[in-house]
């Protein structure tokens, strides 16, 4: 017999599983509910991933990941008709609510000693690697920063080229560069 | 990179697998429910049109439309921030309540939750600019059935509502209430987020009433104030439920996982388990399990419990035979509705015997 471990769900958790019914009948707008919601299933973790690397604060990461897909719900029905993957279709759609914020902000002239870290770790390995990478990537050229910040969120070169609107060779070019850029920058903050 | 990007730069590729691990949190899941929490609020309160709205030989009245009621929405919010157009005063309806999903309706045929034997509780806390509230349930008497309108009113410290849109908040909520055992909270009612607050600081009073049942708590934590200009929002969030799980069908269902064990079917067995609990058991190694099994012979098998969460524990005594040995256990299998159909969302089991025959 197999042994299981115990695992008691919390109230919590197991209430957090209740799906929400969509609020039409209709047959098509139930299917329309149930395929985005399945792509954010799908997607929204490395949304979150990349947002999280663009704005460096957990908070705001969540924001924008909320505003991405209530943005692309609203396109949802017209998605068909593009010639775009929709994972590239998020991202692009993330990238622009990144732009979008970056003109609202003012400039960062610099960043803190640690970033915000869930975790409550800013002193493990990955936080302090992270703090370090997130300086270097503030001080590259922001077309290098771009398609680095994609690759953070664990995109392949095509996918990246999707988001991007340019060729795969294209991509392999510009991240073979952007990477060069992003090590002499972490040598240079040595 | 393994993904056609090779550098030549085995450096440059350890950069790369850095740069990739760097923002990898693991523990992402509540970060991804509450943004889920606010999709699905956001879905409900702008529902999709049932056609597609647009093919090229469409007539073009259909975009022109959507031009309208996008104008109408830009018109509206800058008569708000204007000052032009300020929200309806006093009590409002909030936006259509979200229905709880497909777990079945009182199941267990519960009688109505009287207001006496409700214990109403709620909970702020600050979280991305607003705050969130939380009402709750604990139930001093027998399992019951709520139906009931909850009504939420954000007040002054002398308890006037405040201006806000949707304040008070009135919902219809439904859950089955099962007894507060010892050390679990209340039972979640209904969440809500307040937002954008630029009126006096607080403290502020939350009041709650449902059922017959009254509460209200003072609370501290403000909503971070975005747009002077714009009202102040009370969104009801989520009004989760809890389906008490009837014992017979409890048992039934474990039970049936044991018949399926002994048939050999682990495709159907694998079936009961929760996706939660499947998630931590792959099915190859479930199956792995019972390598050696011949069969387990359920010795005792009963309902032991009610849970917090409408769960129900089940208590099991068996033998595991096997082909060089046999031992017997002592069980508990915790039963409840997931996505509407009995699952097993947790087990222990614990050997207290063993033989040496099989």
């Amino acid at each position: 017999m197999v042994r299981v471990q115990a695992g008691y769900l919390s109230a919590h958790s197991a209430l957090h599983e209740q799906v929400i019914a969509p609020p039409r009948t209709d047959e098509r707008a139930a299917q329309l509910h149930q395929s985005f919601l399945a792509l954010y299933e799908g997607e929204a973790a490395g949304i979150l991933r990349y947002l999280r690397a663009a704005v460096h604060d957990q908070a705001d990461a969540e924001d924008l990941t909320a505003e991405t897909f209530f943005r692309a719900w609203q396109a949802w029905p017209r998605f068909r008709q593009r010639d775009v993957p929709p994972r590239a279709w998020l991202y692009r759609i993330a990238r622009n609510l990144v732009i979008d914020r970056s003109r609202r902000h003012r400039p960062v002239t610099g960043l803190p000693e640690t970033l915000p870290d869930d975790r409550g770790d800013a002193t493990s390995a990955v936080a302090v690697d992270r703090v370090a990478l997130a300086r270097a990537l503030a001080r590259v050229p922001a077309a290098d920063r771009g398609l680095l910040l994609l690759r953070a969120a664990g995109l392949k070169h095509a996918e990246i080229g999707q988001v991007q609107g340019r060729s795969d060779k294209a991509v392999k070019v510009a991240w073979h560069r952007a990477m060069l850029r992003l090590r002499a920058q972490l040598e240079e903050g040595r | 990179m393994s993904d056609g990007m090779d550098s030549g730069d085995s450096e440059l590729e350890a950069l790369d697998a850095r740069l990739q691990a760097a923002w990898v949190e693991p523990g992402d899941e509540p970060a991804l429910a509450r943004v889920r929490a606010r999709l699905r609020t956001h879905m409900a309160l702008n529902p999709m049109p049932a056609r597609q709205p647009w093919t090229p030989w469409m007539p073009t009245f259909l975009g022109l439309g959507a031009v309208a009621v996008s104008a109408a929405i830009l018109l509206t919010t800058i008569a708000i921030r204007q000052g032009i157009l300020l929200p309806p005063p006093g009590p409002a309806t909030s936006p259509p309540p979200l229905v709880a999903g497909s777990a079945p309706v009182n199941p267990a045929g519960l009688p109505p939750c009287a207001g006496s034997q409700l214990s109403l509780s709620l909970a702020a806390q600050a979280r991305g600019g607003s705050v969130v509230i939380g009402a709750g349930a604990a139930n001093a008497g027998a399992t019951c059935h709520l139906r009931a309108q909850l009504t939420l009113t954000v007040a002054d410290a002398e308890q006037r509502p405040l201006a806000v849109t949707h304040n008070p908040d009135a919902s219809i909520v439904e859950s089955d209430l099962p007894p507060a055992p010892t050390g679990v909270g209340p039972i979640p009612l209904a969440s809500y987020a307040w937002s954008n607050w630029c009126g006096a600081s607080g403290p502020f009073t939350l009041i709650a009433t449902t059922g017959g049942a009254e509460t209200s708590a003072s609370q501290s934590a403000t909503p971070r104030c975005d747009n002077r200009g714009a009202p102040s929002q009370l969104v009801l969030l989520e009004t989760p439920s809890v389906t008490v799980m009837p014992a017979t069908l409890a048992v039934r269902t474990v039970r049936s996982f044991f018949d399926a064990i002994n048939a050999k079917d682990y495709a159907n067995a694998y079936d009961a388990y929760a996706p939660a609990l499947q998630s931590r058991q792959p099915y190859p190694q479930f199956v792995q399990g019972f390598t050696t099994t011949t069969s387990d012979m359920i010795v005792k098998i009963a309902a032991s419990g009610l849970r917090g969460d409408g769960a129900v524990n089940v208590s099991i005594d068996f033998i595991a035979h096997r082909t060089t040995d046999s031992s017997e256990y002592l069980g508990t299998y915790v039963v409840a509705y997931v996505d509407g159909e009995p699952r097993i969302v947790a087990a222990q089991n614990t050997e207290v015997r063993h033989m040496s025959t099989p």
